[in-house]
């Protein structure tokens, strides 16, 4: 099998364990202990198991972190669990990007176990893993994986709505004005036209 | 605009003049022995802000003018294009390339005028003009009070080359919008502007006035610098015979036929200018001995083809497309006018020559001979007519219908016969002017398929 076949990465996203839904020990006491679940794929991601110094953010960060973002998390540090990902030591510094800030963008509009249950959004974690990790899926040429990646893209695609929202609202409000406008005095007319 | 969609008296003086402290000469204006039955209210509603961008339009396109040449599109050009590209949604996520974009036409104003808004126009400053669709479907106009003010300063810019300035004070009438029809809006105002100038839009009909005589003594009374309109009110206002010494009459909405002109000119003693405007963008040039001189910097304008999106190259003809102007809630990229003509650069200065209002036709005389409605109008601007329609049915015959107090049939059936050498027949009617007209403006229209190469 080829490496980071995304077909191959989205069915091991799909068979994640639910114990990886559960949320973080930092919000409910039977929660998991999301800082070794980070430690130990870090481990497994670098293959220096002796490693003791992690990249993870500051006690105040770690509290903010709501719980759906917590639980995409977890069931990432599942993906990462695939043997692609094993002593693929460049992709270590990439997973602090990805963790906090990728899946910290998509989790307002992906509910946890959408990540697992949605065939379109265990793509996306796959594909915004891979491209956080600057990893071209096989068989794919970059073009090809960013235009797949922005046609998956929550964050994204949320944001073209709201644009495309706004848009309307103001064509809306122009409309609502014109008819008002229309039926009142407008302003001195000079010349004819 | 019929009675259902007539506008409404909406707002208070102090919305109308927020400039403006002494309503005093408006009020004069207003309750004159003389006035006319006004039916509505208006004002230039421009407040500090507003007419400060009036006057910083004024020196940047009216003082010292500007112009493109024929190798160098003008450099405001491809910042328009940037910013009506990024906030306009009409013309968004297209390249700031003039090249790049196909032209647009008064269709596309009429199905969507609310895609042409900026997203920077505030829309608190929305104004709404609702056109009659004289020459055409009906069509919602929108622009703000500057815009709408930057009239004036347009106008300046021309009166100064017959070295005519406006007396900006109170107490006196500026500018008197003439018009003769059956109804329309009438109302006394002022201008911030011209520093509480009078501005008045009056109809000539005697049902809008208490006593037949009242408008001419109203007119004699307040005298008003400047006077404009169509050639249709301007014969309707000589047929009065008032004694009033504008400075200049300003005629515009119809062509003005030479014979019209050294007409009114003759009885004013004063210029009569021939001012080519539209409602989409208001003025663009007036007519002067070597073709239609323009006035306006901050429009580029560039020659069609009638069918095909083609530019041509400077002294071919064909139809008058203009990108620019001063409104944001109308910004226009390449927009097709209807009307026809040659650009020429002078000096320095763009001028339209042989300009003609809409589409050229071409009539046939018996014998198949083609006759071009420029040559038509040519000959027919000698005499005195203020307007006319002319149509070729399908077995060739010529309807004719002109307006004019003094021209009679018989001349134009010998001015018709002269251009289609005697080889047409003729229907001819010449219709009084009136002060309460109801026609189209000129128009030329024939059955036979059969438009200018």
């Amino acid at each position: 099998m080829s490496k980071y076949d995304v077909f191959e990465l989205v069915t091991h996203v799909r068979k994640c364990p639910e114990l990886f839904f559960k949320s973080s020990s930092f919000l409910v006491k039977e929660g998991l202990n999301s800082i070794a679940l980070l430690c130990d794929t870090y481990r497994t991601v670098s293959g220096n198991f002796l490693n003791t110094v992690f990249k993870i953010p500051s006690g105040d960060h770690l509290k903010a972190i709501g719980e759906n973002h917590w639980r995409a998390i977890h069931i990432s540090t599942w993906l990462l669990s695939h043997q692609d990902f094993k002593n693929a030591s460049f992709a270590e510094e990439k997973l602090y990007d990805f963790w906090f800030e990728e899946l910290r963008h998509a989790s307002p509009y992906v509910k946890f176990n959408e990540w697992v249950s949605d065939d379109e959004r265990a793509e996306e974690m796959v594909r915004l893993l891979l491209n956080c990790c600057q990893i071209l899926p096989n068989g794919e040429n970059p073009e090809e994986a960013a235009d797949k990646l922005s046609s998956l893209n929550s964050a994204e695609r949320h944001n073209v709505l709201k644009k495309s929202y706004k848009a309307n609202e103001r064509i809306m409000d122009i409309k609502r004005q014109m008819e008002e406008k229309r039926a009142r005095e407008a302003a001195n007319t000079y010349g004819r036209e | 605009m019929d009675a259902s969609s007539k506008p409404q008296i909406a707002l208070t003086d102090e919305e109308r003049f927020p400039l403006l402290d002494d309503l005093s000469f408006l009020n004069a204006l207003k309750q004159d022995e003389f006035a006319p039955k006004f039916n509505f209210k208006s004002g230039d509603r421009l407040d500090a802000v507003n007419l400060s961008k009036v006057k910083a339009y004024k020196k940047k396109n009216c003082e010292e003018k500007s112009f493109w040449t024929q190798e160098q599109t003008p450099i405001w050009l491809n910042e328009y294009l940037k910013w009506s590209s990024e906030t306009v949604p009409f013309y968004k996520n297209k390249s700031n390339i003039l090249n790049s974009f196909p032209t647009t036409n008064r269709d596309d104003i009429r199905k969507n005028p609310h895609l042409f808004v900026s997203d920077e126009a505030d829309l608190y400053e929305l104004l709404v003009y609702h056109t009659s669709g004289s020459t055409g479907p009906k069509l919602d106009v929108l622009f703000d009070a500057v815009s709408q003010a930057s009239w004036v300063p347009q106008i300046e810019s021309i009166l100064q080359d017959f070295n005519i300035s406006i007396t900006s004070c109170k107490k006196t009438v500026a500018i008197a919008l003439i018009c003769a029809q059956e109804k329309t809006l009438t109302y006394a105002s002022l201008s911030a502007y011209l520093k509480g100038a009078g501005i008045l839009k009056i109809n000539l009909n005697t049902s809008d006035w208490n006593h037949p005589d009242d408008a001419v003594k109203y007119l004699e009374k307040f005298n008003p610098q400047i006077l404009t309109g169509d050639p249709l009110a301007f014969m309707a206002l000589l047929d009065l015979k008032p004694k009033l010494t504008p400075k200049a009459m300003v005629s515009s909405a119809m062509k003005l036929t030479k014979g019209t002109k050294d007409t009114l000119e003759s009885y004013f003693k004063c210029p009569v200018i021939d001012l080519y405007s539209l409602t989409e963008c208001r003025n663009i040039a007036y007519a002067t001995g070597i073709g239609h001189k323009v006035i306006r910097p901050d429009l580029y304008l560039e020659i069609f083809d009638e069918f095909d999106d083609i530019a041509l190259p400077y002294g071919e003809r064909g139809e008058l497309v203009v990108t620019g102007g001063s409104n944001p809630f109308l910004p226009l990229i390449r927009y097709r006018t209807g009307d026809f003509c040659r650009l020429k650069i002078e000096n320095g200065i763009p001028f339209l020559i042989d300009l003609e209002a809409r589409n050229p036709v071409v009539f046939n005389t018996k014998s198949g001979i083609k006759i071009n409605n420029i040559d038509v109008s040519n000959v027919l601007s000698e005499i005195p007519l203020a307007g006319f329609k002319m149509h070729q049915r399908k077995d060739k015959l010529i309807q004719f219908i002109g307006y004019s107090n003094e021209v009679t049939a018989e001349v134009i059936i010998d001015l018709l016969n002269i251009i289609f050498k005697n080889d047409i027949n003729l229907d001819v009617e010449i219709q009084k002017i009136s002060q309460n007209n109801d026609v189209e403006k000129t128009k030329y229209s024939s059955e036979l398929i059969s438009f200018c190469d």
